[in-house]
């Protein structure tokens, strides 16, 4: 079994990296869990479906962990921005397997950038801003192995 | 066009009504009416002349008030009861009404009746709030 995180800001190309990569993997995104947050009547529960959906995904994780067979690929998919949402989902998986943890970091490089946004500055200062805030994996957090990889734009097109 | 700054925490939330405004301007067509930068509200004095306005999450009001400094732009606390229910076109409509009241000077704006955005429940721009109510 091989357990992987697929991480970066939002419209890196974590998706399409997955889908041209692990096309037989299991999947887990974090989006699965958030959707209902537009069901929130205040921004207050709009928080609190935040921190829940954190707390649904650790233990889908676990589930998909503890169902997987020998051969199968776990892909978890999430922004993970910050190093405590990563031992935060980390710790989850050593509860249930001690089968070291991958973790890929979307990087599309300028020219990657320029590519995926084109005609879309709005959705390039998103990304840019969500980079910012993102602290970069290394393997001191306890992660098996850390890739940096762009996203194939060619393939894109 | 307007360049909006949405002045965000660190948390979830903020991450939340980035995505939704970043997304939903390209969805409602209004890239070239809006700009959205999205600046934590320690960065914003030394980025304030990349926007016009300020539009400030919530739960950070308190850090803004306590902010001392001279702006030379005006801030608009968001009061919407779940900020990303109203639309890029909300957001834009609340935007220039905001600019027009201030009218070039700095400061905190709110609507009349606005001053205590706990007690606000709109979740569309004032402007069509009014007229609904009409």
């Amino acid at each position: 079994m091989r357990v992987i995180f697929v991480t970066g800001p939002a419209f890196s190309g974590k998706s399409i990296f997955i889908g041209q990569n692990y096309p037989e993997a299991k999947l887990l995104s974090m989006e699965t869990f958030v959707t209902n947050i537009y069901g929130a009547e205040s921004n207050d529960q709009m928080k609190l479906i935040g921190e829940y959906a954190h707390l649904y995904c650790r233990e889908g994780l676990q589930n998909m962990i503890r169902m997987a067979n020998e051969n199968d690929i776990i892909i978890f998919e999430h922004i993970m921005l910050k190093k405590e949402t990563r031992k935060f989902f980390l710790e989850a998986v050593r509860e249930v397997t001690s089968v070291p943890v991958e973790i890929v970091v979307m990087c599309p490089s300028e020219k990657d950038l320029e590519k995926m946004f084109r005609n879309m500055p709005q959705l390039l200062s998103l990304y840019r801003y969500e980079e910012a805030k993102m602290e970069k994996p290394d393997l001191s957090e306890g992660f098996g192995s850390v890739s940096f990889v762009r996203p194939l734009i060619a393939e894109m097109e | 066009m307007i360049r909006i700054a949405i002045c965000c925490g660190e948390g979830f939330s903020s991450g939340f009504l980035s995505r939704h405004l970043a997304m939903n301007t390209v969805r409602e067509n209004l890239q070239d009416q809006v700009s959205f930068e999205f600046i934590p509200f320690y960065q914003l004095y030394e980025r304030q002349n990349e926007v016009d306005i300020a539009m400030i999450m919530p739960h950070i009001e308190p850090q803004v008030r306590k902010d001392t400094r001279e702006y030379s732009i005006p801030f608009y606390i968001i009061p919407y009861k779940v900020v990303i229910k109203p639309t890029v076109r909300d957001y834009l409509d609340d935007a220039e009404d905001i600019l027009a009241m201030a009218d070039g000077k700095p400061g905190i704006y709110c609507f009349p009746g606005e001053e205590l955005i706990t007690r606000v429940s709109r979740l569309v721009s004032y402007r069509k709030y009014k007229m609904q109510e009409n």
